[in-house]
């Protein structure tokens, strides 16, 4: 489903420049769950963002079910984007201004889903999340596991095929952060491919496989928890 | 003419005066006896200006200088230069005694403009009432009861009189109140921006609010920082105007073809007046920003909360407020043009192009006009000449007529133009019915009579052709009409076309020829009109003129008016531009987090140009509704001045609003755009 070959990203600033990536070659099947891990700064976010088409790569291919998307326009993208992928945050980045309902809501809005069907829609996601007590409260209002879990029903609302997620659990206490990942592994186990950012070794066991990046290189791949069984 | 030797002017400016004229007016006498200088016949007096071109530096007191080579007059005394704004201008003075002509004494023709000054606590409206017997004394009852003389004073004439043939062209007072009112709505829309962008910056500054009241800084304090800030930013602001106005100023009056000028040091009301403004302008940027930063409470200022929902509905309460100005500008602007436009493309009844207009100055060239007129049209790019005494756009004669029809001892007020024969052809005018004047009729020099169909109208002459009228105070008894004239504009077209009767006067009514030519080499063709000139009176400079100009001069004084609402539109076009895009800068700017969630999740560019400008495109949308009724009420208060004027459409007021929305729609699209094109992954880095 998804395939990179000699990926390469390299940031350019005034003083310095930063090779991000560096000849990343990994591929990832459909229904897969992969953790990437490595120290701060060496890159995970950068290939998520790749991965996850909100950023295009120097250098290299990029398959993404099948389209090379590297040389894609921002508006071809945003086509894929919206139709196959679905994001959570370490920060949650929910909108203020909406109310729980809304931010929710905002993924079928762009893809044109009709009213009726896009109510059904918000209301499964966020009863899957335990939140439909909340829908009209705003984002200030809740703590940030209540806060994550929106974000994660806004990432499935639209079924996406993949959920790129970074660091999900980085702001959130034990309790939460073992709930938000119980959330991923059902949404695995359903059949959604999860691909994850965490710095934590004990939600990487939830995973099937892990990659290790260190200065923008993957120095190792590992079949990890479900995956060794 | 004036002259002194070789040395002569025409001189435009000089007057008759009694010998009283320096008790009521305050004028300056340099040399001379402002008691005796205008007591004796043949004594003039002259101000610093005219003295120096005649005189140079020699003392001019006691000099003589001719006039229009016929009497000699001697210098009496000397003035300081009647300043620019005074009530009337001259550049000599002669003494009212020398005056030959009978008229000063004649109670019953108004050749002179007369002031009085009144005592302290006496009333114009009580002196008002002693004018009908005096006169009565002086002209007859008979003759007293057509006048109704009445005293207005001389402060309020510049602004406010609209007389027949003032003493100067007189400005208007609605003017000076729309300039005052435009001016007025350019400080709010400006005052606005301030708020509207003080307030919104206000939102980056709330932590430093926090953290200033957490350190014990009360409410009044903080309140009183931020209105010091903004009066600092109000004197700044003055400081800059005043130089831009030094700067601006000759080009402003070379626009206005006004003398203005902007002295802050003499002592007048403009320096109080301006500090008052600038003081006020201050308080009224400043007092909003002040009252909503003070009143966050210290912990949600901490967490970077804003002023909340509410201050941004007053924000978008002042732009709609904003841009409704805008529009209503928009609208008058477009309105005044079109009007413009309708009169200068209106008929006017003759044809003003194309005609030369060289004066007659002296006898010598009164008499022979015929002469004259024959060697004109010797060339062949002359096609028309006729002399006249006076012409459209000019002054006449106001003396009523005795016409049939009207009941005994009753006359009729009419415009008079005193021409030659050939006008009616010269002017391109119609003959609608009966026939023009023509010299094959010997009678028509005498006792005929064109008439416009105006005059045949009020008249009540179904049949003006053969109809007799008679003028008695220019002594020409019974005479016939003999034909009608189509209507023409003899004034501007802010006054309904007025009843006018044409006919033929002696030639020394004449002031003027008008040539009508073909187009050609006009240099060549002035040359050859002024060897004519110079063959029959030497004696005369040669001057010229062109009808055309001369006519539309009529209109200079609203023309650059309507030239300066076409810059104080742009003005407020640009100062709500500028809000507008300070404000969705800032949006876009606030919302980059917002904007980077939005498109990970596949919001389109479009999208999200339409999500930062939807919200500005309806608020000019519905400044509309605000503009439009004001416009509206506007226009037609304005348009009441004038007697043929535009009906304005819809069309106008959509096309205002249309525009005004690209305006916006482009201001905020730039911005809006460049916050859309922006790589997600940048707005969602940071937290
Ligand atoms: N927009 C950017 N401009 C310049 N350098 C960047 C940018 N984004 C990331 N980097 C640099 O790229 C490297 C990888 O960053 P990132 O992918 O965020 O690391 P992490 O593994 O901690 O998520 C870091 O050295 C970071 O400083
Ligand atoms: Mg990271």
């Amino acid at each position: 489903m998804i395939k990179t070959s000699g990926l390469k990203k390299l940031y350019v600033t005034e003083e310095v420049e930063t090779t991000a990536l560096n000849n990343i070659n990994i591929e990832i099947d459909a229904g897969e769950f992969v953790a990437i891990m490595g120290p701060s700064g060496c890159g995970k976010s950068t290939l998520l963002n790749v991965l996850g088409m909100l950023d295009n790569p120097t250098d290299g291919e990029y398959y993404f079910l099948d389209h090379e998307v590297s040389s894609y326009t921002e508006s071809q993208r945003a086509n894929l984007r919206k139709n196959n992928l679905g994001f959570v945050f370490q920060s949650f980045n929910l909108i203020d201004e909406l109310t729980v309902y809304e931010n929710v809501e905002l993924p079928l809005l762009y893809q044109k889903v009709a009213p009726a069907a896009r109510k059904e829609k918000v209301m499964a996601a966020m009863d899957q999340m335990s939140m439909t007590h909340r829908k009209n409260h705003f984002p200030q209002q809740l703590s940030g596991g209540q806060q994550q879990r929106v974000a994660v029903a806004r990432a499935v609302v639209a079924r996406p095929k993949v959920i790129l997620a970074d660091e999900p659990t980085g702001n959130l206490d034990s309790a939460n952060g073992d709930e938000v990942m119980g959330l991923l592994a059902d949404l695995n186990k359903d059949g959604t491919t999860i691909i994850m950012v965490t710095h934590a070794p004990q939600y990487a066991e939830y995973s099937n496989r892990v990659i290790h990046l260190l200065d923008g290189r993957v120095v190792s791949e590992k079949m990890s928890g479900a995956g060794r069984a | 003419m004036v002259n002194r030797g070789n040395t002569k002017f025409y001189e435009a400016k000089g007057m008759y005066a009694d010998s009283t004229v320096f008790d009521i007016f305050s004028y300056r006498m340099l040399l001379g006896d402002p008691e005796t200088a205008l007591t004796k016949p043949n004594s003039m007096v002259v101000t610093v200006s005219f003295a120096e071109k005649y005189f140079g530096t020699e003392n001019p007191m006691g000099q003589s200088l001719t006039i229009d080579n016929q009497e000699e007059y001697v210098v009496t005394g000397l003035l300081e230069d009647i300043p620019q704004n005074s009530h009337f201008t001259f550049s000599f003075l002669i003494s009212m005694v020398s005056d030959k002509s009978g008229l000063s004494d004649n109670w019953a023709r108004y050749q002179f403009y007369t002031y009085l000054l009144i005592v302290e606590n006496a009333t114009p409206e009580v002196v008002d009432t002693k004018f009908p017997a005096i006169l009565a004394i002086r002209i007859g009852e008979e003759n007293a009861a057509a006048v109704k003389p009445f005293l207005q004073p001389l402060t309020e004439i510049h602004l406010r009189s609209h007389l027949f043939r003032e003493m100067e062209t007189n400005a208007d007072i609605a003017y000076i109140y729309a300039y005052a009112a435009i001016a007025l709505f350019i400080i709010l829309l400006a005052c606005i921006n301030f708020m509207n962008l003080a307030t919104a910056a206000a939102t980056r500054r709330t932590k430093e609010v926090g953290v200033r009241k957490v350190a014990g800084a009360g409410r009044r304090a903080l309140a009183l920082q931020y209105l010091g800030e903004a009066l600092l930013m109000s004197f700044m602001s003055l400081g800059v105007a005043i130089v831009l106005i030094e700067i601006f100023m000759p080009a402003f009056n070379g626009i206005t073809g006004k003398n203005l000028s902007a002295n802050l040091t003499d002592g007048s009301f403009l320096l109080p007046a301006l500090l008052i403004l600038t003081v006020i302008v201050g308080i009224i940027s400043g007092s909003y920003p002040a009252l909503v930063l003070s009143r966050l409470s210290p912990i949600r200022a901490i967490k970077g909360e804003s002023g909340g929902a509410g201050g941004s509905s007053l924000r978008r309460a002042l732009v709609t407020f904003q841009f409704a100005v805008t529009i209503t500008l928009m609208i008058a602007t477009a309105v005044v043009f079109s009007q413009r436009r309708y009169i200068s493309a209106k008929s006017l009844g003759f044809d003003k192009h194309h005609l030369i207009v060289v004066p007659l100055r002296s006898n010598l060239l009164k008499s022979n006009h015929e002469a004259i007129k024959i060697e004109l049209l010797r060339n062949p790019n002359i096609s028309k000449v006729s002399a006249s005494a006076n012409m459209p756009g000019g002054s006449d004669y106001g003396v009523p007529i005795v016409a049939d029809g009207l009941p005994p001892g009753e006359t009729f007020a009419i415009r008079h133009l005193i021409a030659d024969q050939n006008f009616i052809d010269t002017f391109g005018m119609e003959i609608v019915d009966g026939r023009e004047l023509s010299t094959d009729y010997p009678d028509d020099e005498r006792g005929s009579y064109l008439i416009n169909e105006e005059a045949a109208r009020q008249l009540g002459w179904d049949q003006p052709v053969g109809k007799s009228i008679s003028i008695p105070a220019f002594k020409r008894e019974q005479g016939t009409v003999v034909g009608v004239v189509k209507d023409f504009h003899f004034r501007s077209v802010h006054t309904p076309i007025s009843p006018v009767i044409m006919y033929v006067q002696p030639s020394n009514w004449l002031t003027r020829i008008s040539i009508k030519v073909l187009a050609g080499n006009i240099p060549e063709l002035l040359a050859s009109i002024e060897k004519i000139w110079t063959t029959f009176d030497p004696s005369q400079p040669f001057t010229y003129s062109f009808f055309d100009e001369e006519y539309d001069g009529l209109y200079n004084r609203e023309k650059k008016g309507q030239q300066i609402l076409g810059y104080f539109t742009a003005i407020a076009i640009f100062i709500a531009a500028l809000g507008l895009f300070g404000l969705v800068t800032f949006a876009a700017e606030t919302r980059t987090k917002e904007i980077g969630i939005r498109k990970a999740l596949g919001a389109s560019v479009s999208s999200i140009v339409s999500l930062l400008s939807g919200e500005f495109v309806k608020l000019v949308l519905i400044a509309n509704l605000f503009a439009w009724p004001a416009a509206w009420w506007a226009i037609n208060r304005w348009l009441e001045n004038f007697a043929y004027r535009i009906e304005p459409g819809l069309g106008t007021f959509v096309m205002a609003g249309l525009l005004a929305l690209a305006i916006a729609v482009i201001t905020v699209s730039t911005q809006a755009l460049k916050a859309a094109t922006a790589n997600p992954v940048e707005a969602l880095r940071y937290e």
